[in-house]
C-alpha cells in the first residue's frame, strides 16, 4: 500500500514515524470499474465534507443573525428608551442656533486674536510703523482687536494664488473664491491642493460652471538647497520637498486662521468635501456647483439666491446662516449636545446585554475562563441590534411626542406646527434609529439568505449522499457478478474431478482383471503366494 | 466693429497662454492699470468659456479664442501657418492654435530665431510699457522680457516652459504686431 505523507519526531530521544496511507491501496486495485467506484466514492466523501463545514460556518452565523431577546430584554430596551427620552425633553431641550453662533463667532474671534498674539513678529508689528520695521506708530494698532489680528495674518501668512481669480473672468468671485479654490478648503485635500501648487507654480479653482481654471502663479520659494552631483541632487531634492511642505503647512493654517474671522469667512470642512466631491470630473453639475456656493454665500432660507429647506430653514433662524466654518461648528455643537441622550441610550442597553450574558454565561461555566466572550460581547449580533431598535424607536417616539406637545402650544396654524416640532426633533436620535431599523433589517435579510443557502447546501448533502448509495450499488453488482463467475468455476472443477476419479477407477479395475490370467504361473513359481496375498487383503 | 472692447477666451492650462496675450496689451495690479499702445485704446478682458456664455458680451466686441475653446469652422480663415502655430480669422474674431506636432531639430531652431525677432519688434514697440512692467510682476513679462541676451524669451531648449508654451507666447506676439497693432 502506497504512503501519502510521512515524517519523523524525536522526543526523549525516541524517534517516532508516521506514515499516512489510504485505505484502499488503488495500485492493487486491478478492475478497472472498481478504481473508479473507490475514486468516485472518495470524491464524495471530500464533497460531503466541504459542505459540512460551509454548513457549520453557516450555522454560526444564522445563530449570530438570530434574535434571541427575551421579555426582560425587550423591558430593558423600552426602559431605557423611556429614560433617555425624558432625559432629552427635560435637559437637552430645543435646538439653539442663534444663540451658539454668537458664542462660536466669539471663541473663532478669541482663537484667531490668540493665534496672532503667538507670532514673534504681532508685537513689533502693532508697535512699529512701516508693518513693523520702521519707527514706533503714533497711535499703536491694539494687539487685542480682531482687525489688527486679521490684517496681520494676511500680511504673514500670504497663500500662493490667493485672489489670482482676479486676473480675469472666470467666473469666481470675492465672495466665492475661497470655495472655488481648493487650497482654502480645511481638509486633506485642501492640504494637498496646496502643496501641489507650490510644486506645480499654478493654482487651480473649479468655478461655479465646473470649469478647471488654472492660473499661473509665484510661489513661495521655500527650499533651494541644491545638489552637485547626482546623489546629493537627489538628498537636496527630497530635502527641498520637506521643507516646502513643512513651510506650506504653516502658512496655510496661518493664511486660514486670518480667512475664518472674516467677513466671507471659509467653507468648514462638511461643504468643502461636498464641493470636492462635486468637482470630480464625472460629478460635476452646473445647477448643483452653483447652489453650493449660494449656499456659502448668502446661506440657507427664503431669500433670492439662498437655499430653501423648506421647514428646515426653521433650524437656521435667527443668525447669519451662511453655510461658513462658522455656521458648520455652530451646527456640530447643537448635533452634540443632542447626542447626549443617545449615548447614554447606546450605554444603557449595551451594558444591559453584557451583565446579563455575563451573569448566564458564569452561572454555567462556573468559571471565568470558561466564558465564551462571543456569547457575551454586546456587539455585532441581532439580539443587541433588535435591542437597539426598540430603545431607539422608544426614545425617538417620546422626542417626538415631546416636540409635538411643544409645537401645538406654540404654533397658530399647521405650517408653523412643523417648524416649531422641528426645533425639538433630537435629529441625532432620529439618525440612531434609522441606522438601528437599517441594520435589523439587514440582518434579517441576510439571515434569510444564509438560510437559504444552507437549505441548498443541505439538499446537495442529499445528492451526494444518493451518489454515494449509486456506487456502493454499483460495487454490490461487481462483487455479485465475482460471486456467480467463482461458483461456475467451482462446478467445472467438480465436473472434472468426477471424470479423473471415474477414469482412475476404470484403470484399477482393468490392473485387477490383467491379474487373473497370471494366477496359475504365479502359483507354478510362488507356490503360496496367492493366499498369503488373499489372507493380507482379507485382513487389511 | 467697436474696436473698444476685446475678450480674450481660454480654458483650463491653456489660460496662462491667454494671460501671457493680455499682457502685452495691458497691466493691472491692486495699485493700478497700465498698458501698451494697443491697449490703451481697448478694454481686454479674459475669460473662461462658461463664464464667456454667462456674460453679456457686445456681439461687435473682439473676440480671440486661445487654444481649444473655439473649433475653427468653415467661417474662419487660416490667416497665419508657422512653426506648427497657427491664427485663423473671421468676424467673429481671433483663434490662436498650436499643433499638436512637436516642433524638433533644425524647425525648432528655425522657430526660435523667428520668436526671438518677433519678440524684438515688440520690445522695441513697446518699451515705455514694458520698463514699467517688470517693477511688478517678476513671473512672466517683466521678467523674461528683461533678458538682453541674443537669445532671449526662446533661446533655452530646455526651458521650463513647454515647446506649446512658447508657441503661444509666439502667436500672441504675432497677434499684437500683425493684426492688432496695425488696425
Amino acid at each position: 500500500m502506497g504512503t501519502i505523507v510521512d515524517f519523523k519526531s524525536s522526543c526523549n530521544d525516541l524517534d517516532v514515524e508516521f506514515e499516512i496511507m489510504p485505505l484502499v491501496d488503488l495500485d492493487s486495485v486491478e478492475d478497472v470499474r472498481q478504481r473508479h467506484i473507490i475514486e468516485g466514492t472518495a470524491s464524495v466523501d471530500e464533497l460531503l465534507s466541504e459542505a459540512q463545514v460551509k454548513i457549520a460556518k453557516l450555522n454560526s452565523n444564522i445563530d449570530r443573525l438570530t434574535n434571541r431577546a427575551d421579555g426582560i430584554d425587550y423591558a430593558i430596551a423600552v426602559t431605557s428608551g423611556i429614560i433617555t427620552g425624558i432625559i432629552d425633553a427635560t435637559i437637552v431641550g430645543e435646538w439653539n442656533f442663534a444663540e451658539v453662533k454668537k458664542d462660536t463667532y466669539q471663541k473663532v474671534n478669541s482663537k484667531v486674536i490668540d493665534f496672532a498674539k503667538k507670532q514673534p513678529n504681532y508685537e513689533s508689528y502693532c508697535n512699529l510703523a512701516l508693518e513693523g520695521k520702521g519707527n514706533p506708530r503714533i497711535n499703536p494698532k491694539d494687539p487685542d482687536r480682531l482687525d489688527t489680528a486679521i490684517e496681520f495674518l494676511e500680511r504673514e501668512f500670504h497663500l500662493p494664488g490667493d485672489g489670482e481669480y482676479r486676473s480675469g473672468s472666470f467666473g469666481i468671485d470675492g465672495n466665492t473664491h475661497r470655495i472655488d479654490d481648493l487650497c482654502h478648503h480645511p481638509t486633506l485635500v485642501g492640504l494637498v491642493s496646496c502643496i501641489i501648487v507650490q510644486f506645480s507654480g499654478s493654482t487651480l479653482y473649479v468655478n461655479k460652471y465646473g470649469e478647471d481654471i488654472n492660473i499661473p502663479i509665484a510661489v513661495n520659494e521655500y527650499g533651494n538647497f541644491v545638489g552637485q552631483n547626482a546623489i546629493t541632487k537627489l538628498f537636496a531634492g527630497v530635502i527641498n520637498w520637506f521643507i516646502t511642505c513643512a513651510k506650506t503647512m504653516a502658512k496655510r493654517k496661518g493664511h486660514l486662521m486670518s480667512d475664518i474671522a472674516t467677513t466671507a469667512s471659509l467653507p468648514g470642512s462638511f461643504l468643502s468635501t461636498i464641493a470636492e466631491l462635486a468637482s470630480i470630473p464625472c460629478f460635476r453639475n452646473e445647477d448643483f456647483l452653483m447652489k453650493l456656493r449660494y449656499a456659502y454665500k448668502n446661506g440657507i432660507g427664503t431669500d433670492k439666491n439662498q437655499i430653501d429647506l423648506g421647514a428646515f430653514n426653521k433650524l437656521f433662524e435667527g443668525a447669519q446662516s451662511k453655510l461658513d466654518v462658522t455656521t458648520e461648528t455652530a451646527v456640530m455643537h447643537e448635533l452634540k449636545r443632542q447626542a447626549m441622550p443617545v449615548v447614554i441610550n447606546e450605554v444603557l442597553v449595551r451594558a444591559s446585554y453584557f451583565i446579563r450574558r455575563f451573569i448566564s454565561e458564569l452561572k454555567e461555566k462556573q468559571d471565568v475562563k470558561a466564558v465564551e466572550w462571543k456569547n457575551v460581547i454586546p456587539f455585532n449580533n441581532r439580539t443587541i441590534v433588535r435591542m437597539m431598535t426598540i430603545a431607539t424607536g422608544t426614545f425617538t417616539a417620546i422626542d417626538m411626542a415631546d416636540a409635538a406637545v411643544h409645537a401645538a402650544t406654540k404654533s397658530v396654524d399647521t405650517s408653523t406646527f412643523f417648524s416649531n416640532m422641528l426645533l425639538r426633533v433630537n435629529f441625532v436620535g432620529v439618525g440612531r434609529f434609522a441606522v438601528a431599523v437599517t441594520i435589523d433589517a439587514r440582518m434579517g435579510i441576510a439571515r434569510a439568505v444564509k438560510r437559504n443557502q444552507r437549505i441548498k447546501l443541505q439538499e446537495e448533502q442529499i445528492l451526494l449522499l444518493d451518489a454515494k448509495v449509486y456506487y456502493k450499488q454499483a460495487g454490490m453488482w461487481i462483487a455479485a457478478e465475482n460471486a456467480g463467475v467463482t461458483l461456475e468455476q467451482a462446478y467445472g472443477m467438480v465436473e472434472k474431478t468426477t471424470d479423473i476419479f471415474m477414469k482412475a477407477v476404470e484403470e484399477v479395475k482393468d490392473s485387477l482383471d490383467s491379474i487373473e490370467p497370471m494366477v496359475p504361473k504365479i502359483e507354478a513359481k510362488n507356490p503360496g503366494l496367492v493366499d498369503d496375498i488373499i489372507d493380507q487383503l482379507n485382513s487389511g | 466693429m467697436d474696436s473698444k472692447k476685446m475678450a480674450i477666451v481660454c480654458e483650463g492650462k491653456e489660460i496662462s497662454y491667454g494671460l501671457n496675450l493680455l499682457h502685452l496689451l495691458q497691466y493691472k495690479n491692486d495699485m493700478e492699470i497700465f498698458s501698451s499702445e494697443v491697449g490703451s485704446v481697448i478694454s481686454a478682458e479674459i475669460y473662461s468659456s462658461a463664464a464667456f456664455r454667462h456674460a453679456s458680451i457686445s456681439k461687435n466686441a473682439l473676440k480671440i479664442f486661445v487654444g481649444a475653446t473655439q473649433n475653427a469652422d468653415s467661417s474662419y480663415s487660416k490667416v497665419f501657418n508657422q512653426y506648427g502655430m497657427n491664427i485663423f480669422i473671421s468676424e467673429a474674431g481671433f483663434i490662436l492654435k498650436a499643433d499638436d506636432k512637436k516642433l524638433s531639430g533644425a524647425e525648432y531652431d528655425n522657430f526660435i530665431l523667428y520668436a526671438n525677432k518677433r519678440r524684438k519688434e515688440y520690445f522695441d514697440l513697446e518699451k515705455k510699457y514694458l520698463d514699467r512692467v517688470e517693477i511688478f510682476d517678476s513671473k512672466w513679462v517683466a521678467k523674461d522680457f528683461d533678458k538682453t541676451s541674443s537669445e532671449g524669451l526662446f533661446g533655452i531648449k530646455n526651458a521650463s516652459k513647454s515647446i506649446a508654451q512658447q508657441q503661444y507666447d509666439c502667436l500672441a506676439f504675432v497677434l499684437y504686431l500683425d493684426y492688432l497693432a496695425k488696425k
